[in-house]
């Protein structure tokens, strides 16, 4: 279980590297952008695509850290109030829920990007397949059902450890 | 539609993540409906949601308030208006709400305005004894005044949606404005009375000039992006990538920033744009669901069929969109209802720019309201404050807001007193 | 958030019927064949002289099938923005949209010459050039998309505007800061006409220019009206660079899966729907939505020497003769018309 840990731990940390340089570009372009629009009046034709873009990237890839470090927002007022077995069997349901949904979503991601009506459709600026923008998708749920299995172990163990009581 | 319904509110309460529960919300209307060819729809939806260049500015704004925090930038500006209200009782509070005035005439949307005070005003409110739910709460209801008092991507994006005049919502929005900021200074009044907060410093001129004197280069910040939005330096949607390199260079001159905190910034910054996004892009999919199920030509036949008096449909409509806004994100909700709740406001001889106004007020709040309330997710996010505890503390400034906005509802003169007068 | 819609889309829902009309044609004798209930999704604004065209259009298939023909007109984009149409169309979620043809660069380059600059400068030709053999053949290229086009609309043809001077000869261009629709083709020829494009969402418009961040742009009166830019423009100078169509778009299968009897109904509803657009709803429009501009005090001039205009974007039109024979035949036509 400890391998598996470390696993999911590694991941997650080189993916927080990877959003945080997609960002960091992202914001590079954007500077880019303004000085250029305003001392020359242009502007690259594939600048905002690319910000865009790679914003549903960070959100998908950030989307399933946060969903591993629980850093998703939820309504919380009924589960605090829990403790014990009803907590623990209510997180266990939520968990499923989340999974279940997220692993629905993601199989429909799979089928759709194979589609021509993606796969063939090519950006106006970066001409580039709209398969790679919207690979973001099945590759951020993909991460999340990961971190959403291990979540099972998580609560359990929080459990047993009587994490759940008053 | 009725399922879905269901769904949402026990996958909500159960705490299922907000992003999960819209989704799932979409889809079981898709599966009510029953037309297989119809999941075709769920993924291109989710990505169009969040394929949106006027929603990019949301992660800049993030990282504006992190470099301004990291840089010191924020520090001296609080200084700044510490020294200038900081002696009375709460001042810390109605700084809140002057700073987010100001700002909220720089920035065009409430995600934003929240976003940046969040980051700069809530150590500083922890520091002087608030609790800091009602500081998490103050912030996010002054996010409202962003895209209320102009410029406002809200009123352009509502103008889009119906045709009535950008600069006529523009000029309506100022009053309205005005009066919800002295409505929130009101609440901070009452509150603040039953806090054990420390006592302020007294009043010393020469406090505030050394003051005024260090936050020059940090006051630069927001005249930069002011003045650059209005010299048509930068679009409104560049602002805030404007906003993190102004940031960045006054906090080189503090000398406080680090090139070694970027990484550890955007880290952050991106996390919390993921959780946004994530539920724009979710919450995309019943938006179509319901356009396609003729959900809005309903709830139009309905309200029009149930009576035709003016009075009694501002207040089914007001009484809608409180609900609406409850449940919904804001700008699938405009979608869906502008052209639902316009034909009926012109029916009834509302002008345009008017019920423009009262909607998109209407809709702004929506963004404070629990359970689903984006400005409360972007400042739960940021501050780690917990959604429940935000919740109740800004429901006296949600209820102040209502107020204000019922009261502008009927007194057209209050909004369409400046268009008015520019003869728009 | 903001909300980024695509040009000539959006605005306006003043009115946003779903025409289903009242069928009480009981002429017709109730038959054998089926009901066909299509929802019909337009990216565009049901303010818009196009949306007269298509309820036209929808009340004479109504009439023609006695009702059997049920079409749902969707306006305003709350079904999706064009390239959410397309996909939908593609993957059969829809059966029947409208789309701005320029969508269609997506995917093929075959019908972004219906908006080469200075080819088609007038709506005479344009109709000429929809229903011209050579068009059709561009048309028709959309079935390798799995799409039928079955019909079009006219939103408004091109001019330009600006807040600087009265443009009368491409030198007038020179260094103002456009706002173009992006694109590339009108990215290049912006360029070789010697202003400086700038691509912007529709939405961004009416800011940009009232914060000078864009001194004009390239636009339909019928949308300078609509989306109040006239508040923040001085200029308009009427040229006629390209009309701004949208098609009517059914999912080929789903097309293929009506009788011919009902594809024809279908097919002259759309042509007689354009017919109405051409002699009434958009001539109407543009002279109201050119009045209001006036009225707010816009000078407008109307461009003579097209031709130097047209001589400095020569290299666009070489480049999509050499792209596609079908596309050289379509232009060389289109050139023969003068
Ligand atoms: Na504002
Ligand atoms: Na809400």
């Amino acid at each position: 279980m400890e391998v598996i840990k470390s696993i999911l731990d590694g991941i997650a940390a080189v993916v927080k590297r990877v959003i945080a340089v997609m960002l960091g570009v992202m914001l590079v372009v954007a500077l880019v952008e303004v000085f250029r629009r305003y001392l020359f009046g242009l502007s690259f034709p594939w600048s905002e695509e690319l910000i865009r873009y790679l914003i549903i990237w960070v959100s998908f890839l950030g989307g399933a850290v946060a969903y591993k470090e629980q850093n998703l927002v939820f309504f919380d007022m009924i589960v605090d109030k829990l403790h014990s077995k009803f907590k623990y069997v209510l997180l266990m349901l939520t968990n499923t829920v989340s999974l279940i949904f997220v692993s629905y979503i993601f199989s429909y991601a799979l089928k759709v990007i194979n589609k021509p009506s993606i796969v063939k459709q090519k950006s106006i600026g970066l001409q580039i397949s709209m398969l790679y923008p919207y690979l973001a998708i099945p590759v951020g749920l993909g991460l999340m059902i990961l971190f959403g299995l291990y979540h099972y172990r998580v609560i359990y163990a929080t459990y047993k450890n009587g994490g759940y009581n008053k | 539609m009725t399922f879905a319904v269901i769904v949402f509110v026990i996958a909500l309460f159960a705490g299922v993540p907000i992003a999960f529960v819209l989704g799932l919300a979409g889809v079981t209307h898709l599966v009510q409906i029953g037309d297989p060819s119809f999941f075709n729809v769920i993924v291109p939806r989710m990505f169009a949601g969040m394929d949106i260049m006027g929603l990019t500015c949301i992660p800049f704004f993030i990282v504006a308030g992190e470099v301004m925090n990291a840089s010191g930038v924020t520090g001296k500006l609080l200084e700044f208006t510490r020294s200038l209200i900081g002696h009375f009782r709460g001042g810390l509070a109605y700084a809140v709400v002057f700073i987010a005035m100001i700002l909220s005439a720089i920035l065009g949307s409430a995600n934003a305005v929240a976003s940046i005070l969040c980051a700069v005003m809530i150590p500083e409110m922890s520091k002087d004894k608030y609790p800091e739910e009602f500081s998490g709460a103050l912030i996010a209801s002054s996010g409202i005044l962003g895209p209320v008092i102009p410029p406002s991507v809200t009123f352009v994006y509502f103008s889009v949606l119906s045709n009535v005049s950008v600069n006529g919502l523009f000029m309506g929005g100022i009053v309205p404005g005005i009066l919800l900021g002295l409505g929130f200074a009101t609440v901070i009044f009452f509150k603040v009375r039953k806090f054990d907060l420390p006592k302020g410093e007294p009043f010393r001129f020469k406090r505030l000039l050394k003051a005024t004197f260090q936050a020059l280069p940090a006051l630069l910040v927001p005249i930069i992006i002011v003045g650059g939005i209005m010299s048509g330096a930068f679009t409104p949607t560049e602002s805030g990538a404007v906003a993190v390199f102004a940031a960045f260079l006054a906090g080189l001159f503090y000398r406080k920033f680090k090139l070694s905190m970027l990484p550890g910034i955007f880290t952050r910054a991106a996390i919390a744009t993921s959780g946004i996004f994530l539920i724009i892009g979710f919450g995309n999919i019943i938006g179509w669901s319901m356009a396609i199920d003729k959900i809005p030509q309903a709830i139009s036949a309905a309200i029009l069929g149930f009576t035709t008096s003016k009075t009694l449909i501002i207040f089914i409509m007001l009484g809608l969109l409180v609900l609406v806004g409850c449940v919904m994100e804001a700008t699938a909700a405009m979608l869906i209802f502008t052209p639902v709740l316009l034909p009926i406001a012109t029916a009834i001889g509302m002008n345009p720019i008017h019920f423009g106004i009262v909607f998109c007020i209407m809709l702004t709040i929506a963004l404070v309201t629990p359970p689903v309330g984006m400005v409360l997710f972007v400042t739960s996010n940021i501050s780690k404050i917990s959604l429940n505890k935000l919740s109740g503390q800004v429901l006296p400034f949600v209820a102040v807001a209502f107020v204000i906005t019922i009261i502008i509802a009927f007194a057209e003169p209050l909004v369409m007193w400046i268009p008015t007068l520019l003869g728009i | 958030g903001c909300g980024g819609s695509s040009d000539s889309s959006s605005s306006s829902s003043s009115s946003s019927s779903s025409s289903s009309s009242s069928s009480s044609s009981s002429e017709t004798p109730a038959d054998t064949q089926e009901q066909i209930d299509i929802t019909f999704a337009d990216y565009g604004s049901s303010a818009m002289p196009t949306a007269d065209g298509y309820r036209t259009a929808i009340d004479y298939i109504t009439n023609k099938s006695g009702g059997r023909i049920n079409i749902t007109y969707t306006p305003d984009a709350v079904l999706g923005n064009e390239t959410e149409m397309i996909q939908q169309l593609m993957d059969g979620t829809m059966k029947m949209a409208t789309l701005g043809t320029s969508t269609f660069s997506k995917f093929t380059s075959k019908m972004e010459v219906f908006q080469l600059p200075f080819l088609i400068t007038d709506y005479e030709k344009e109709q000429t050039a929809f229903t011209s053999p050579e068009g059709q053949v561009l048309l028709g290229s959309a079935e390798e998309l799995g799409l039928k086009i079955v019909g079009y609309m006219e939103n408004g043809i091109r001019h330009f505007a600006n807040n600087k001077r009265p443009i009368k000869t491409p030198a007038d261009l020179e260094d103002l800061k456009i706002r173009i629709v992006p694109s590339t083709m009108l990215q290049k020829s912006m360029e070789l006409l010697g202003a400086n494009p700038t691509p912007l969402n529709y939405g961004e418009i009416y800011t940009a220019l009232q914060n000078k961040v864009i001194d004009g742009e390239e636009i339909n009166i019928t949308s300078l009206y609509a989306m109040k830019h006239y508040e923040t423009i001085q200029y308009v100078s009427e040229i006629g660079m390209y009309p701004f169509a949208a098609v009517v778009v059914f999912n080929l299968d789903y097309w293929n899966s009506l009788s011919e009897e009902d594809q024809q109904i279908i097919l002259d509803g759309f042509a007689s729907g354009t017919e109405a657009l051409f002699d009434t709803y958009l001539p109407n429009y543009e002279i109201v939505a050119k009045q209001a501009c006036i009225d707010a005090g816009l000078e407008f001039n109307t461009i003579e020497d097209k031709e130097a205009f047209r001589d400095l974007v020569q290299p666009v039109y070489d480049e999509y003769e050499d792209m596609d024979p079908d596309m050289k035949a379509f232009i060389e036509m289109m050139k023969s018309l003068e």
